[in-house]
């Protein structure tokens, strides 16, 4: 339920305020995905339907059924895949993999959309997103490690 | 979740995104009209986010309002007690003034002049500056003619007094007149207020009026100092035969002004 409601408010802050300040919106930061890549380095392969959920409601607020649907789910995917194969758990190879499923989705978004649509894209608009998904990365870790602890500690 | 399965419905939920997104099925009517519904479900949530972004800007913008209205009347309070303290000087002024005149036997009654601070609330729209409206009104006793000065300057006088606030003409109003004289020779003629120079009139032909030269005002049978009205501009010899056209550009700008004196009993 905690991790429902968390995912839920980072997808609401996401496309509510986020988006806005990233022309496009797609290149920008990706708070959800931050956040599902790091609960798929604690959960797991199950973090593959959120991935599938998440994508269809992120869908919804935009005009691009489908896109986002694909690329959440491809991104988390490949994600777990990276994870079970070199098995790590730790904030720097975290960041490594979120970092190669980040791009994965940017250019994968940027690919798909430039079929039907034509747009501008902003250097500094793409590196500063860059720079935000590793930094919400770490936090979600590192917030994740301590709530972790805490649960082991008292349950 | 089990190896084969995952890699499965992983594949499947990227193929179907995909084909979804080039398809352009999303487009046809009963895709459509789902989307719009969920679109319907969520626009709630849009509204709530449009309304608290709204909110929190209000309330910044109101907040930054808020401290530049605290550092306006700091400012306006150091105004106030300056123009208070002048006043009190010249109160004190009078009566040195009473003092002597009455050791010298002088006894002409010289009628002592009643000023009171007021502040300007509202500016003539148009951009004109041809009126002023004032705090203070019949509640302050102020009287249609009364005249406003800033910081030696005529700004107008009372025309219309209404209960707590008063309008105001203004040196650019076409409407005023005044009596006024330059110096050195303390000349008189009379001012026409208009926008954006007023007029001299009554200047003959043979008065040598220069440009540059001050136009006062001072109250008749009073005990007050000398207000200026603005300064000679231009001076031409004009179609009159008896008189020259002298154009006065008034020294004081409404739109800067905020604290005023209005002279009591004109």
């Amino acid at each position: 339920m905690i991790f429902a409601g968390l995912i839920l408010t980072a997808l609401f802050l996401d496309v509510l305020l986020l988006q806005g300040y990233f022309k496009p919106g797609f290149l920008g930061a990706d708070l959800t995905l931050c956040a599902l890549l790091v609960s798929a380095s604690f959960r797991g392969r199950d973090t593959i339907m959120w991935a599938v959920l998440i994508g269809i409601v992120k869908d919804l607020f935009g005009d691009s059924l489908g896109l986002n649907l694909a690329l959440y789910t491809l991104s988390v995917y490949v994600f777990n895949l990276l994870l079970e194969k070199f098995l790590f758990k730790n904030l720097p190879s975290l960041l490594v993999g979120g970092l190669v499923a980040l791009t994965l989705k940017k250019i994968g978004a940027f690919l798909l959309v430039s079929v039907k649509y034509s747009f501008d894209v902003s250097l500094s608009s793409v590196v500063l997103g860059v720079v935000l998904d590793l930094i919400f990365m770490s936090v979600f870790y590192g917030t994740a490690l301590k709530f972790q602890e805490i649960r082991e500690r008292f349950l | 979740m089990r190896e084969r399965r995952f890699h499965v419905s992983a594949l499947a939920f990227i193929v179907l995104g995909l084909s979804l997104y080039l398809s352009g099925l999303p487009e046809t009517t009963y895709v459509k009209s789902a989307v719009n519904l969920a679109n319907t479900l969520i626009m709630p949530v849009l509204k709530f986010k449009e309304s608290s972004v709204k909110d929190l800007k209000e309330n910044i913008h109101a907040y930054l309002d808020l401290v530049n209205v605290k550092k306006e009347n700091i400012k306006l309070k150091k105004e106030l007690e300056k123009l208070l303290l002048t006043e009190w000087e010249l109160k004190a002024c009078v009566r040195d003034l009473e003092k002597t005149l009455n050791l010298v036997k002088f006894t002409q009654k010289i009628e002592r002049t009643n000023y009171s601070v007021s502040r300007i609330i509202y500016y003539d729209p148009s951009g004109l500056d041809r009126f002023v409206i004032i705090e203070g009104g019949k509640d302050r006793n102020f009287q249609e003619g009364d005249l406003v000065v800033v910081e030696g300057k005529i700004l107008g006088f009372i025309e219309q007094v209404y209960g707590s606030t008063s309008r105001v003409v203004t040196v650019f109003n076409k409407k005023l007149s005044l009596p006024s004289y330059v110096l050195p020779e303390e000349k008189r003629f009379i001012y026409k207020g208009d926008f954006p120079l007023g007029k001299l009139l009554m200047v003959r032909k043979e008065d040598p009026l220069k440009e540059g030269t001050p136009v006062m005002f001072r109250l008749k049978g009073k005990l007050s100092p000398e207000f200026i009205i603005g300064e000679v501009i231009e001076v031409k010899r004009g179609d009159d035969p008896f008189f020259k056209e002298v154009k006065v550009k008034p020294s004081v700008d409404p739109r800067k002004e905020e604290l005023v004196i209005v002279v009591k009993g004109r």
